[in-house]
């Protein structure tokens, strides 16, 4: 099991897995433990020889047992696919997916927050190819998680309304967005970290997933598909990116979080990648070498 | 600061996969509108979850 240790000066949880070093590590493409088992092959994570998406618990766990859980969501069988690939219909289905997943596993015990990401493209440190994602049920309410809770309560307490709401309301039609329509809405926020950095949120006040209703969740793959293929079209190579999906813990707290999705990639043009180092990492202080402006104009021009 | 549970009782670490306490959040389990799921346990007693097409 893994061991928490507590970061007295930044008062967060440190996590101590040390098994993950032996993970799967870039295996070759015919070796995929996230393809359909082949007949004649090895078996892989998926016994059997087709599926729609499937979602496994991870074999090398951060959080397992009474602490949490990692899952795998294997997108689709197609290993030379990605989630920007999808049809329409297929990234609803995933949105069910996530869905049943979040309310599932915000239902165990111990589980405090269940966070769902992609990691996507080598750079960011992915270690399998195929198109997939995870989610993390943690014990505990992570600390950017944490952060945007606290935000949000201070300033529904200053102002009575929703502080993600008010960031919405000041990009609208702004020149930082990136596309959407009558129910989503991606932009490049004023306060960006990543030069192409992008939120994805719904217009309307959401907690999470569960409070989505169909035509939200219509406008939701079609937003996440737009925004996926300019991704890849900016460079006309995949772009690597982090997607993290900011929901409202499960239970009653958080009840004032706008749900949303945040994409972070890593570069800052095609061939040079922005890297954390002394400012970020060492004092927490991003400096960005590219005007969110910019970069929505870029973005939406695609 | 205490550990969060799960941390402090290190033995018996293994709840049985996917168990639930459905009474603790007052949440029901979701129902698929699109889907459905079916849950298999590998030898190793990890779950796999199959979502297929109505």
């Amino acid at each position: 099991v893994s061991e928490l240790r507590w970061h007295p000066l930044l008062e967060e949880w440190v996590t101590v897995a040390p098994w993950r070093q032996d993970r799967t590590y870039h295996p070759p493409a015919d070796h995929c433990p996230l393809c359909p088992t082949r007949p004649g092959k090895l078996e892989t994570e998926i016994p059997e020889g087709d599926y729609h998406i499937a979602v496994f618990e991870n074999r090398f766990p951060s959080y397992t047992g009474e602490q949490g859980r990692c899952e795998v969501v294997c997108y689709t069988p197609d290993h030379d696919s990605s989630l920007g690939e999808q049809t329409i219909d297929h990234i609803r289905d995933l949105i069910e997916v996530w869905r049943d997943r979040t309310n599932e596993l915000g239902r165990l015990p111990n589980v405090r927050y269940v966070y769902v990401f992609e990691n996507r493209g080598e750079v960011i440190g992915v270690t399998l190819s195929h198109p997939h994602g995870q989610i993390y049920a943690y014990p505990f309410v992570p600390p950017v998680i944490q952060r945007e809770l606290t935000a949000e309560a201070r300033h529904m307490r200053k102002t009575g309304r929703c502080l993600y709401c008010d960031v919405i309301e000041g990009e609208r039609g702004g020149e930082r967005i990136v596309l959407g329509d009558e129910r989503w809405i991606a932009f490049v926020p004023a306060f960006a970290r990543w030069p192409y950095e992008v939120h994805l949120a719904p217009i309307h006040h959401r907690g999470g997933l569960a409070e989505l209703d169909e035509e939200d969740d219509e406008s939701f793959a079609r937003s996440l598909k737009g925004l996926l293929q300019k991704y890849d079209r900016l460079f006309e190579r995949p772009l690597p990116y982090v997607m993290a999906m900011h929901q409202k813990p499960p239970g009653r707290g958080g009840r004032h979080h706008h749900f949303h999705v945040e994409f972070y990639p890593p570069n800052r043009s095609r061939d040079k990648l922005k890297y954390l180092a002394g400012s970020e990492l060492g004092a927490g202080a991003f400096i960005l070498d590219a005007r969110a402006e910019d970069t929505a104009a870029e973005l939406r021009g695609i | 600061v205490p550990a969060p549970a799960g941390f402090a009782a290190l033995a018996n670490p293994h709840v049985p996969a996917l168990e639930v306490n459905s009474t603790r959040r007052g949440q029901a389990s979701l129902k698929l509108k699109r889907l459905t799921r079916r849950v298999v346990i590998k030898p190793d007693g990890r779950y796999l979850i199959y979502y297929e097409k109505v």
